[in-house]
This record gives C-alpha cells, structure tokens and sequence, in this order.
C-alpha cells in the first residue's frame, strides 16, 4: 500500500503536468492573438497555480530545488575516457564565467567591465555533483534555492535560457542579434572564447539542463555546429549608437521585465526597449496616460553576412 | 447547518450552488469561534468590490479550508469565471484594476483569498477546448482537500448588491477599499 505522501505527490505530478498543457495551448492561443488581456490575465492565473503545485511539491519532499547541467566531451583528445585537467578545467571554468556574466548583464544591466558582483557569484556559482567515464562528463549543481513565481526572475534559470539560446543560434541572427546587446560585448566575447576553446582542443560538447521548473534543454556541440556558432558569433557589428530626444505616449511597460512600448507621436512608429532601473516609478505614473518627451539610447547591431540589423533603445530619463 | 457537512467538516461531495446570503452566514456568522473569518470576508469584499468595477456579475467556485468547519481557516480558495468578452476592449485603468487579483497565493497576501481565474467561451471560439480543459482542472482542485478527501464545491453568482446585502453586518462596521 502507498504512503499517504507518495499518493499526494503522484496527484502533484498528475496536476503539474496538466496545468503544462494548460499553459502550452494558452501560448499557442496568446502567438495569434498577442494582444488579448483575457489570455494574458488567464495565462498569469496559471502560471500562478503551477508555481503553487511546484511549492506544494516542494514543500511534500522537503527540499529546495536547482538546476543540473550535465557537461559531456568527445573527441579524439578524450577517446580513451580520460581528459587533461588543463582542459576540463578551461572549459568547465568557462561555462561558470559564461553563466555568471550573463546573470550579472541580465539583474544588473550590462557591463564590459567591473567585477561580478557577490550576490551573482552566490547565486551562480556551479558545484561538481557526480563525474561520467566515457565519454568524459560532469553533473554540475546550481545553488539550491526557493522557487520564483516567474522563473524569468531566477537568476540563474534566466542565464542558463539566454546561454542555451545562443548556443542554438548559429544559424539565426535574429537571435544573436537580439542577446548581443543584452548581455554586452564583455560576455559575448567570453562566449567566443568558450567556442574557440573547444575548437583549439578538438572538443566537442554536449550540454544538458534540466530545471528546477521542470524545463530540458540540450545542445550538441559538434565540431559543424561549432564552427557554425563561431562565424555567426564573429560577424556581429556596431553600425550606430546615438542618443535621442523623441515625444510621445508609452503604450505598454512590465515592471517585472523592465521592457517598455513607445509610440512615437511625430512618425507614429512602435519601439520597444528597456528601461533603466532608475526610471521604473516615473513609467508606472505615466504609462498610457500621457505623452512624455524620452531620452533613449540607441543602438544599431548588424550581422554581417545575412545584412540583418537590430535597433536596441533604451530609456534613460523621461520627462 | 449541519446537515451541508461529512464528518470531516468538509462540505459533502458535489457542486452546490448557494445564495451568498447562505454562503454568508454558513461560514462567517455562523462560526462566531472564529478569529479569522470576519477578517478573510473583509478580504474577500475588498477583492470583489474591485473586481465588479470592471464587470457587474461574476460565477464564482469556492471551496479550500473556508469552506469547512475548520474553526480558524488563514485564506479561502476562488475560481472566479468571467466570460472572455467581459475582458475585451476595457480600458487601461480596468485592465490595471484587475492585475494581480487572480495571482493565487500572491492575491492571498493582499486579500486573504487564494484567487484563481477561469475565462470562458463560447463554443465558436477557438479557445473553446482550452477553455473546457482549464474548467476540469480547476474543479479537480477544488475537489479535494489537502488530505485527498472528498469536498464539496459552492458556486456563487455574485453582484455588488448581493454581497451589500449578504455581508451588511460587515459593512455596517466599515469595509477598507
């Protein structure tokens, strides 16, 4: 017979999977029609109700959750299950710098230079769990922490979506594109290294996460695909980076992303953007009430070869 | 009373569909023991007051731990249902005045009511079966108590003068918006 905690957790896992779904066919509903407050509102609802099945759940095992990254090399270098420490430890230091770089950019705001600070150093920090023979591999633990409602404010969850992201966009610009100014040249250039580091010792890699939140993801580094990534890494260019003055009203903002709408009142243009930290009370008074004049940074990146350009704008100050 | 209850103090198995004047005095001015029901009915005005500023009636699902006899519940668990076209073309300030009031256990903080949402549809609507699938789910939910043991659900429809009139005593001593 069952223990009555082993029939609450099956009921647990039952109802996880099921708001899944819910969750899934309510994004499928959301990509044609991305406006809709109802599926939005709906949508908030259940990812409310997941977090506190994954609480409950929590709460029944007793433990708090991490995530787990799994590292495996191959090669040549590596055939006969045993791997130079001078290279493990290149490359297993590299995917942490990588992680900690890419949470520092994402809670702090970009920054080519200063220190990681402490809090993402606690919060990013990988322990080896469990080494593989043959092929040679890792099971790296993130820090055990508590859930977040939203796991785009994990740290450490967002981190590693945004690392996965751009390792699988070696054929998509738009992507690369889309990071490079998110995570600054600093950490795009420490992802450079890493790719080039594998490539130098004849490496490939296979990367996998499983999630706190109940998310997996792989990515097989060949040596194709990693040649691939290298030259879509490199062929990203700054084309402009100006500042300007334009009026107009701010049509959506999330506090919780600090992403903004701005309609632009001379030309009738949407941008989005993001916004600085500083200015996050000021866009909650005047948001979809009245026209503003914003100081925006903005920034055009290229990728060379497909000619595709990305225009980023931040909002500084607003008046 | 006594009667709507198994020997649990859950409320027996199925859907009931109460007056709110029933609801009421069911599980507020009937269980005087209690030193957190009148305050969880406070939360529970404050939620729906706004709510009813952005559509006049709603059906509501409750069941969780304030509908028991339990003496001193801390929160009461909502499925609120509002038809989809209730949502469409509202204002910004509407839509700002529903934000944060279906976020379950964060709603509960500020209101003392775990609130969920469940938007419905026609069946034209391509969202129909999602529609269908999320209503199952969340009665599976309110079905059961924490133990796994059979509750009873209470469906209200609720309007501003139907909770004025069902919870007068409380608002005779002042309901804080």
């Amino acid at each position: 017979m069952s223990r009555p905690s082993d029939l609450a957790l099956k009921t647990l896992n039952s109802q996880l999977s099921e708001v899944e779904q819910l969750i899934a066919d309510k994004q499928t509903l959301m990509d044609g029609e991305p406006r809709s407050f109802a599926y939005e509102l709906s949508l908030t609802s259940l990812l409310s109700l997941k977090y506190q099945l994954l609480k409950e759940k929590q709460d029944l095992l007793g433990e708090l959750g991490y995530e787990e990254l799994d590292v495996r090399l191959h090669g040549d270098t590596v055939a006969t299950g045993m791997a130079a420490i001078k290279t493990v430890s290149l490359v297993l230091t590299t995917i942490q710098t990588l992680i900690s770089e890419i949470a520092q950019a994402v809670g702090k705001g970009i920054g080519s230079r200063g220190k990681l600070t402490n809090e993402v150093l606690d919060t990013t920090q990988l322990r080896l769990h469990q080494i593989y023979e043959g092929p040679v591999g890792f099971k790296l633990l993130s820090p055990k922490h508590q859930l977040e409602l939203y796991p785009q404010n994990d740290t450490m969850h967002e981190s590693l979506v945004i690392l996965f992201d751009l390792l699988d966009a070696s054929d998509n610009p738009d992507v690369i594109l889309r990071y490079a100014k998110e995570i600054g040249s600093r950490t795009f250039n420490t992802l450079i290294e890493f790719v080039d580091t594998l490539k130098e010792n004849d490496l490939e890699l296979t990367l996998h996460w499983q999630s706190f939140y109940k998310k997996q993801r792989q990515w097989a580094g060949t040596k194709t695909r990693l040649t691939e990534l290298s030259e879509a890494l490199s062929e990203i260019e700054e084309l402009e980076v100006s500042q300007e003055e334009l009026d107009g009203l701010i049509l959506e903002a999330s506090a919780i992303k600090g992403t903004f709408k701005f309609n632009i009142s001379e030309t009738g243009e949407i941008i989005a953007g993001t916004f600085n930290e500083a200015i996050r009370e000021q866009i909650a008074d005047v948001y979809d009430k009245r026209p503003i004049k914003g100081y925006f940074e903005k920034t055009v990146l290229r990728a060379m070869k497909s000619q595709k350009t990305r225009t980023f704008w931040v909002l500084q100050h607003l008046e | 009373m006594l009667e709507w209850f198994d020997a649990h103090g859950n409320v027996k198995p199925g859907i009931h569909e109460w007056s709110l004047t029933q609801f009421a005095q069911c599980f507020v001015f009937d269980q005087q023991m209690s030193s957190t029901r009148q305050e969880i009915a406070q939360g529970f005005l404050r939620l729906f007051h706004e709510i009813l500023d952005v559509t006049e009636r709603v059906e509501v699902l409750v069941g969780g731990p304030f509908a028991t006899q339990q003496i001193n519940p801390t929160e009461i668990s909502l499925v609120t249902i509002i038809p989809a076209q209730h949502l469409s073309g509202l204002t910004a300030p509407k839509r700002k005045r529903l934000a944060g009031k279906f976020n379950g256990k964060e709603t509960a903080k500020a209101y003392g009511c775990n609130s969920l949402l469940l938007v419905s549809y026609d069946p034209a609507d391509p969202a129909y079966q999602a529609y269908l699938n999320e209503q199952k789910l969340y009665y599976q939910l309110l079905m059961y108590d924490k133990k796994n043991r059979p509750q009873g659900i209470i469906k209200l429809t609720i309007d501003r003068a139907g909770l004025e009139s069902a919870f007068a005593t409380l608002y005779a001593g002042g309901i804080t918006e």
